[in-house]
């Protein structure tokens, strides 16, 4: 018995046309493929289906589909979702049929634990996730709902890389090449804050030798005057030649 | 600000099928936990780029990690003042990036959600679009 039970309608129009009616009066249009059986069109309603599709774990279990109209229940799982680009709705959904025994590749999301008491947090780093979910292969009745990376023992320039993840009995990794799933940076630094800092530093240090910044004050103030002088002659030299 | 390394034509048409229909690409959370979301289309000139990332580092402090997914890259040409019609295009005044609706202009992460709120909602009024405050969510 899957987790999720899914109660659909048979589509029989398809194209763009009939899938935005469907839209306007509520309803999602999904599809079913895979295995030996042909493709079936199906209806879905939309508040049911989104709250479904809030839920993490609907994306990596098999779902049971009991389409009306359709004699026997199937099982598959969630191969593909289309969003609305401004709206937060589904709006269409790719169903692919599965058996519990058949190896599926799947991605799965990632998630970091512990990371907000780890030596990096503590000195001022910041968690970069590289890879917010992983290929995973294994059995379609056995998928994870979730990737857990512990990262209490993180420091600033640490990161952790596919091979250091351990992941559940019977699933393995469809990456070939060992990449880095998340580590712990420094902040970003603006170009403001550097200058902001430099000129504090240059404060701190300016506060002990006060005496001779002010001879050089007045130094630097004089040359300043006679270099001040130069492009008013300049400009007045400019005005004559034009004229 | 942001702007071209080198440019191969120093003025161009308006562009305006950059900024039509929705957004093919860049219209997901890629890097971040949070982002800003154009609701619709638009120019975004680099000034209004720059002043809204000034806006969200110096309310969130050097916490966390910020992402710029736009970049200005259409030159956009004006006249000075009082100069007649006529006489040829004018010269390259500043760099625009095109925005269609959909397209996520900045991500965020490393920061609280309240933090990351604020520091976009403040961003956000640097822009001249609409926009919406948008969280990585199961499926997306």
């Amino acid at each position: 018995m899957s987790d999720y039970v899914v109660d659909a309608e048979l589509r029989e129009e398809t194209g763009r046309g009939n899938a935005r009616r469907l839209r306007r009066s509520g309803k999602i249009p999904a599809v079913v493929y895979g295995g030996d059986k042909p493709d079936l069109p199906i209806i879905l309603d939309a508040l049911t289906t989104s709250k479904l599709l809030d839920d993490e774990g609907f994306y990596t279990s098999m779902v049971e589909l009991n389409v009306k109209g359709n004699r026997g229940k199937s099982s598959a799982l969630v191969k593909d979702v289309q969003w609305h680009h401004l709206r937060e709705e589904a709006i269409h959904i790719d169903f692919y049929r599965v058996s519990s025994s058949d190896k599926v590749t799947m991605e799965v999301p990632v998630h970091a634990i512990n990371h907000e008491k780890c030596p990096g947090a503590i000195a001022g780093g910041v968690l970069s996730v590289t890879r917010h979910s992983l290929e995973v292969t294994c059995r379609a009745d056995s998928i994870p709902d979730s990737i857990e990376v512990d990262c209490s023992a993180l420091e600033i320039g640490d990161s952790i890389h596919i091979e250091d993840i351990a992941l559940p009995e019977g699933a393995e990794v469809a990456h070939d090449v060992n990449f880095t799933v998340l580590s712990y940076v420094a902040p970003t630094k603006s170009v403001e804050q550097e200058e902001e800092e430099a000129a504090a530093a240059a404060a701190a240090a300016g506060e002990g030798i006060e005496g001779e910044e002010g001879a050089e004050g007045a130094e630097e103030g004089a040359e300043e005057g006679a270099e001040g002088a130069e492009p008013g002659a300049k400009a007045e030299k400019a005005e004559g030649s034009e004229d | 600000m942001l702007q071209p390394k080198k440019i191969r034509w120093r003025k161009h048409h308006k562009e305006l099928q950059r900024i039509r229909g929705v957004s093919p690409r860049g219209a997901s959370l890629n890097f971040g936990q949070f982002g800003l979301k154009a609701m619709e289309p638009g120019r975004i000139t680099a000034r209004q780029i720059e002043a809204a990332r000034i806006a969200m580092t110096r309310y969130v402090q050097r916490q966390g990690r910020m992402w710029i997914r736009m970049f200005p890259d259409l030159p956009v040409s004006s006249k000075p003042a009082e100069v007649r019609m006529g006489k040829g295009k004018g010269t390259l005044d500043h760099w625009v990036a095109a925005v269609r609706a959909g397209r996520i202009l900045y991500e965020m992460d490393g920061v609280a959600e309240d933090v990351a709120r604020e520091a976009l909602r403040l961003a956000a009024r640097k822009l001249p679009i609409r926009t919406k405050i948008v969280v990585r969510g199961a499926g997306r």
